[in-house]
């Protein structure tokens, strides 16, 4: 541990070092004096004679073999030094890295748990769902039937295929009512999945084929929050709408399938006596047997798809067009969200690449900077190598801050983007922070730190002293090779941030689009709730009358200015329809389908939606069979073009009774701001209602209000506990917040672009004025020159200006090469603007241009300003 | 460590010097320069560039040891003594040194014919 004992008698050892230097020079000077030379003279000369005698004791240091440890404490102390001396430096570099390590670290974090991280379930891989397509509808995923389901079981292709639907379901007893999202599946719904439960065990084929043995599993969040975590819950009883239902299984933590919501999996009862064809209502999964492909399981399902048309002519009627899919899990789940993430990561990719441009020019400049220091260390007897060391050091100091900083960023953006639900992250099992893409992304700006630092290091130790000393602190404009490497960096961070600005300019202006969409009703100050009664309570009757005394009593609330109860709220995922006859015409259902909302007769007035014909449904109307009908201006122009629906007649089938319009709405966007409105039908819910198969029991009700909406819920739930104390209600929301988060697929790209643009555009700044007040600084000289030999200060600040002008040109027109060529990759996620938009291309151009004159126009004024004779008699 | 009139060593010999003097006593840095000079006739003279170094080298290989003592003026001094391994070193590298002269004078010898 010599070098240890050697690394705390350091000072000893400088002490002696010196004493023993000083001591030969004494003596020498001594020997001087006895030849007869004056002490003055003789000590002059001993000191012409000695030399260095810092370059001494460092060549004697280094002969003492490699102090390394002491060398990394000292070269990290110096480098510190450095550091803190230039803050400005020090800063920009830092936040450089740390915002470029961090937006790439949890961009990528979030593509490897969506697109790349394997799901959390054991069979995910082989896991595909079915559908049947009918093409010629632009009917891509229609569910399956029971028949077909059994059909389908048949394939020789498939290990397991299972059917699920997915519904809500009251639960009731030990608290407040609650209503839950729960899932039906078969019994081979969890073999499928490949989960087993957490506790107890899954249902078997009898309890699936009986339906009415009455089991259920719970998830394991309902689990904790309902039944405490109690072991003991297997066996015990729970009341499922109403019913007793005995809970077999608590499913474990993070199975979410088929939705992360769902807190009951109950099983769905399908005898092999099923005849119900017509009734699509099951979604299949089915697992591929091994070493077949998905190209070969479709055909064969094609083969038992024509069997099925076969076995039902009469309700398939040899339709050309219908197919089947298979669409593997993975795909299914995040499908549509690829063209997002892919284009974030494209913007995470840019901002990466101007982080290290950034970091690169700081760093060249700095190195310009230093090579008077360098020469200096290098002449006082500093070896190369050292040197070197020195600033590798420095570079990881500022790496690892830059890396700390962008650790801290990803963790926080990873909690952000886990929490914007749209993504539905936590289906594929949540974020997490990916240590081989934090690494990934400090290795590139590590790898950019030490070539653009080390290489002027390592120039500047290489060259003579004197010509370091005469150059450095001057530099001439112009031909100058690293003038050019600074400039080629400038021009490609322009050219990195006009490509982040235009992705970012279409974001935004796809979402002014739909901002500005004409919803077609008015979502201030309104609260929605949804309500589910139970079949075994409430008939048709019973429920019409339940909810005309829930609005009554609403509507007695002080500030409820109207009250309204709809089947199918828009922005929400309920939807249904149906297809009608119209008098006079022959049936033509292909044509004639239509959305069904089933309301009360408040509703348009609760929505704000305007009458455009005729007149709305009344009271009057409520209180007798369904006779009346009111229909959107999209039906009416389709079914009866440029003629007055108003006293026209549709029934729903030839077993239902005719009803005639009597008034026409404006069209509202009911499935969202970006889905053109379909033809729709309003119905009034009556006591003496037809049977229909729409869910008439499950409603939204709709309360406008005078003030802020969500302060009456507690007092509607008063009046519900009232009425029926073993009601819960769900999905409480205003409905300005459902038509936000209608457009959360616009808007997470839009601000999180938005964001990166922003960063590019400062990183940019940054590099722009670092580089041309660099400029200047070095060309204070010729500056000078310049002036004294007449130049104006307006041409001067030209110069510079032009200069910045120039870099913003080429920069200009190789981003909007690379903007043009890489735009049409969100195409998909634009709203009523062209990728190619000449508008939002002008306005990025005008707002890049117009920073960087801003980021020159300091340094330019500063050269403007420069005082010949000082700047000439500073060299 | 070229001055006029004077000549190069060869690369390494300077080691091999300063341990020949050190060899015949406890000696310091300032008196083994003149030491030298000295017994070169004033052919050789050591810079204190290469002596310290050669020194702190030498002392960090084990071949030198040092200590502080009082030198001929009265003064503190930093007085280098051989090692047992520094004269074992020392033995061989004279072998080797002797050898070398020796056959290198072997095949210089004679006229300088062909040269001039």
């Amino acid at each position: 541990m010599s070098w240890l004992r050697r690394l705390f008698a350091r000072k000893r050892m400088e002490i002696d070092l010196d004493k023993e230097l000083r001591f030969h020079f004494e003596s020498q000077v001594a020997d001087k004096v006895r030849s007869g030379i004056s002490p003055n003279e003789a000590r002059r000369l001993a000191r012409l004679e000695f030399g260095g005698i810092d370059q001494i004791k460092e060549h004697c240091r280094e002969s003492r073999g490699t102090l390394w440890l002491e060398a990394i404490l000292q070269d990290i102390r110096f480098g510190l030094r450095q550091l803190r001396k230039s803050a400005g430096f020090t800063v920009a570099a830092v936040i450089t890295l740390g915002v470029g390590i961090g937006a790439a670290t949890a961009i990528f974090s979030v593509v490897d748990s969506l697109l790349l991280r394997p799901l959390p379930y054991p069979n995910a891989p082989h896991i595909v769902r079915i559908w049947m397509t009918f093409a010629p509808r632009g009917m891509m995923e229609i569910p399956l039937s029971e028949p077909e389901f059994l059909e389908f079981r048949q394939s020789q292709n498939l290990a397991h295929v299972a059917g699920f639907s997915v519904g809500t379901i009251t639960l009731t007893g030990s608290g407040d009512p609650l209503q839950v999202t729960a899932s039906w599946g078969t019994s081979d719904f969890f073999t499928v999945m490949g989960t087993a439960p957490f506790l107890g065990r899954v249902f078997t084929s009898d309890e699936q084929l009986q339906g009415q043995a009455q089991v259920a599993l719970i998830s394991h969040r309902l689990w904790q929050s309902r039944f405490g975590s109690s072991r003991e819950i297997v066996g015990k009883s729970i009341l499922l709408n109403g019913q007793s239902c005995t809970i077999i299984g608590v499913m474990p933590e993070k199975f979410g399938f088929p939705g992360n919501d769902v807190d009951v999996w109950e099983p769905l009862p399908i005898g092999p006596l099923s005849d119900k064809i017509g009734n699509h209502y099951l979604n299949l999964i089915a697992n591929i047997k091994p070493q077949v492909t998905l190209q070969q399981a479709r055909s064969e399902m094609m083969t038992i798809l024509d069997r099925i048309m076969h076995r039902y002519p009469k309700y398939y009627g040899g339709a050309a067009g219908l197919g089947v899919s298979l669409i593997p899990l993975r795909q299914q789940m995040v499908g549509n969200l690829r063209p997002t993430v892919l284009v974030l990561m494209g913007g995470v990719l840019v901002m990466l690449l101007i982080a290290c441009t950034n970091v690169a020019g700081l760093l060249l400049a700095r190195g310009e900077d230093r090579k008077r220091e360098i020469a200096t260390r290098s002449a006082l007897g500093a070896t190369r190598s050292r040197i070197l060391h020195q600033v590798l050091i420095e570079n990881l100091l500022l790496f690892g801050a830059g890396g700390a900083l962008g650790l801290l960023l990803a963790l926080a953006c990873i909690k952000a983007l886990s929490a914007a639900d749209y993504l539905n992250i936590a289906a594929t099992g949540g974020v997490k922070l990916d240590l081989r893409i934090l690494s990934f992304a400090a290795a590139v700006s590590m790898l950019t730190g030490l070539i653009f630092g080390l290489v002027p290091a390592l120039k500047a130790s290489r060259s003579n002293f004197n010509d370091a000393l005469k150059t450095s602190g001057r530099d001439e404009m112009g031909s100058h090779y690293r003038t050019r490497v600074r400039s080629l960096l400038v021009i490609s961070e322009i050219a990195f941030s006009l490509v982040l600005l235009t992705g970012a300019g279409l974001m935004i202006d796809s979402l002014r689009n739909l901002l500005g969409v004409n919803l077609g009703f008015n979502p201030d100050h309104v609260i929605t709730m949804r309500l589910s009664l139970p079949e075994a309570r409430y008939s048709i009757a019973q429920t019409a009358a339940f909810y005309e005394q829930l609005q009554d009593r609403v509507r007695g609330l002080p500030g409820v200015q109207a009250v309204a109860i709809v089947n199918q709220l828009p922005m929400s995922d309920v939807s249904a329809n149906a297809s009608f006859d119209v008098e006079g015409r022959p049936s033509n259902t292909d044509i004639n389908v239509a959305d069904t909302l089933i309301i009360s007769p408040e509703y348009f007035r609760a929505m704000g939606i305007s009458l455009i014909r005729g007149r709305f449904l009344d009271g009057e109307d409520a209180t007798h069979p369904p006779a009346s009908i009111m229909v959107n201006e999209t039906l009416a122009r389709k079914v009866w073009p440029g003629t007055d629906p108003i006293g026209k007649r549709v029934r729903l089938g030839p077993s239902y009774p005719w009803l005639s319009v009597v008034g026409v709405v404006a069209d509202i966007k009911n499935h969202g701001s970006n889905v053109a409105t379909k033809p729709e039908i309003y119905f009034l819910l009556t006591r003496q209602m037809f049977q229909i198969w729409i869910d008439l029991r499950s409603m939204s009700l709709v309360v406008r209000t005078a003030s802020e909406p969500s302060q009456i819920v507690g007092a509607i739930r008063g009046h519900l506990k009232q009425l029926d104390p073993n009601l819960p209600i769900y999905r409480i929301s205003t409905l300005k917040d459902l038509v936000a988060s209608s457009i959360s697929q616009t808007r997470f790209p839009a601000l999180t672009l938005s964001l990166f643009a922003c960063a590019a555009l400062l990183l940019a700044t940054i590099g722009v004025y670092g580089v041309l007040a660099y400029t200047v600084a070095q060309s204070r000289h010729e500056i000078g020159v310049r002036m004294a030999l007449g130049a104006q200060q307006g041409q001067i600040l030209g110069l510079f200006i032009a200069q910045g002008l120039r870099w913003a040109a080429l920069g200009g027109c190789a981003g909007i090469v690379a903007a043009l060529v890489l735009v049409r990759f969100m195409r998909s996620l634009l709203f009523e603007i062209s990728a190619y938009d000449p508008g939002n291309l002008l306005a990025v151009i005008a707002v890049l241009s117009a920073v960087v004159l801003l980021a020159c126009s300091i340094p330019a004024l500063r050269a403007a300003r420069v005082d010949p004779a000082v700047a000439m008699r500073n060299e | 460590m070229v001055t006029e009139g004077r000549f190069d060593l060869p690369q390494g010999t300077l080691d091999l010097l300063i341990m020949r003097v050190v060899a015949l006593g406890p000696i310091h840095g300032y008196a083994i320069a003149q030491r030298i000079q000295q017994m070169s006739r004033e052919a050789l003279q050591v810079q204190q560039g290469s002596l310290y170094p050669a020194l702190h080298r030498l002392e960090y290989k084990k071949f030198l040891t040092a200590a502080w003592q009082p030198s001929e003026t009265g003064r503190e001094a930093k007085f280098y003594e051989l090692t047992a391994r520094g004269r074992a070193h020392l033995r061989s590298e004279t072998e080797n040194w002797k050898r070398l002269t020796d056959v290198v004078g072997l095949i210089l010898k004679g006229t300088l014919e062909g040269i001039s």
